[in-house]
């Protein structure tokens, strides 16, 4: 009797892991970039998650118990693959200077182009989700895709709440940035904000600028 | 609050993350500022567009066999999984509820697409298009957009309060979701036209006249039952024992 009782613990746990198939691999495949990794990836959590099962705590949340050892899955395997990289200081930097909120690139309310978000096709985001740095994608897609509260990704990340907030705001920017940028080479917007397009990029900015000194 | 803390914490407003206190703080200046209003729904609208852009993907079929294959043992896979959830979910049921109501196996579903999305719905956490704590506000408000009388449950809980709602459908069909909160949990409650059929998910219980329905969904609990032309469900956070505690002080006589 004991043992048939722990043989449906067992595989009700299993069924109840598998309900999350389909965000924890929507969730692999943003991460790695490719459909043979994002199943590897979710292999080894979910057989990971297996093995630990006694560690989840009933009436928490499963989800995000399996996304957090989804997660330091592939940090793991992420710091591994990069060792002694840096993370490049490049334009995405600058963009978060530049950030393109509303106050800065969509001034006036009455032009159509400020909610050029609306015009872009799922393909447009998806790369620009993609070209993020995995800590700000991470902050996207668990919160805009998954829907896990603050509290709940700063327990999958290992980090505060505080920095689960800036991450996420800052990948929204970096987010918006791209698209915006998208939206301009793929001619969804342009004509007057061409020009600001030109200083959404501080080096171009400079470069601009210098030039009309000189001049 | 002033503009400025408007605009730093727009976002964590609509990550609905804001205490009840800063939510309220935060409306009252809203009405009163059309810059910072606009602000917030540019932000709103973009986090609509992301998320209504990245597309769900379903997760490959061989993926999953390989998975049911490595994690259930062989006599499990056979098992219908309903009878699996059934077994694992009876010890967990409150003894108060047990005495209340009759439990029984079921063999078909109440449109479980209905169920998935009424899941999504909820946890998505989409801001409400009107914030009030007044049930007839809500009622009102939804006049004018929905095909139905929104008769909303006269809860016998009151810490469980209405907070706002907004407009939503389940499976194409038009329903409002009125976002309710107790102690610290969000809740949705959907109203919608009875589609018909058997009301028949993973448990049923009685509690008191009405029927009432449960089933376990990533993590979340959905509860349904009809009253008078409409159907009623539930979205809480809770495994299917302590959401039917809730209902049960909900519809306490």
């Amino acid at each position: 009797m004991w043992k048939r009782k722990e043989k449906h613990e067992r595989d009700a746990f299993a069924e109840s892991m598998l309900e999350y198939l389909d965000p924890l691999f929507g969730t692999a495949m943003r991460l790695t970039g490719n459909r043979a990794e994002a199943e590897d990836l979710v292999q080894d959590a979910l057989v990971r998650a297996m093995r630990f099962r006694e560690r989840f705590q009933p009436g928490t949340n499963l989800k995000a118990w399996l996304f957090k050892i989804m997660v330091n899955l592939f940090a793991t395997k992420y710091r591994r693959a990069r060792r002694g990289r840096e993370i490049e200081s490049g334009p995405e930097r600058e963009d978060v200077l530049e950030c393109l909120s509303p106050d800065s690139c969509a001034r006036s309310s009455a032009r159509p182009e400020e909610y050029f978000f609306e015009k872009m096709l799922s393909d447009d985001v998806v790369a620009a989700i993609n070209e993020l740095q995995p800590e700000f994608r991470l902050a996207v897609l668990l919160s805009d895709l998954n829907g896990f509260s603050y509290a709940q990704i700063a327990d999958i990340l290992d980090i505060p709440v505080g920095t689960v907030m800036s991450r996420l705001h800052r990948g929204r920017r970096l987010l918006r940035a791209r698209l915006y940028r998208y939206a301009l080479e793929q001619g969804y917007i342009r004509s007057e904000t061409e020009e600001e397009a030109k200083v959404t990029r501080l080096d171009e900015f400079r470069k601009k600028d210098a030039g009309s000194r000189e001049s | 609050m002033r503009c400025e803390d408007v605009r730093r914490f727009a976002q964590v407003y609509l990550d609905g993350e804001f205490d009840e206190n800063d939510r309220r703080a935060m409306e009252i200046h809203l009405k009163e500022c059309p810059q910072c209003q606009h602000q917030v729904e540019y932000e709103r609208r973009f986090q609509a567009a992301i998320r209504a852009r990245v597309p769900r993907v379903r997760a490959p079929e061989e993926l999953r066999e390989r998975l049911q294959e490595k994690l259930l043992r062989p006599q499990g896979r056979r098992w219908p999984y309903r009878q699996v959830l059934l077994w694992s979910s009876v010890p967990a049921a409150g003894v108060l509820v047990l005495m209340l109501s009759i439990t029984w196996t079921v063999t078909s579903a109440f449109s479980p697409r209905l169920l998935e999305e009424a899941v999504d719905r909820h946890s998505q956490q989409a801001p409400v298009e009107v914030a009030t704590e007044d049930l007839s506000d809500v009622e009102e408000w939804f006049r004018s957009k929905v095909n139905f009388h929104v008769a909303l449950p006269p809860f016998s809980d009151r810490e469980f309060r209405v907070v706002g709602a907004r407009l939503s459908h389940l499976a194409e069909r038009q329903a409002a979701q009125v976002r309710y909160r107790q102690g610290g949990r969000n809740y949705s409650l959907f109203v919608f036209s009875d589609p018909g059929g058997p009301l028949e998910l993973q448990r049923c219980h009685r509690l008191g006249k009405r029927k009432l329905c449960l089933e376990e969904k990533r993590g979340y609990t959905v509860v349904v039952w009809r009253s008078r032309g409409l159907a009623y469900s539930l979205v809480g956070d809770l495994p299917a024992g302590q959401m039917l505690d809730v209902m049960n002080a909900l519809f306490r006589p």
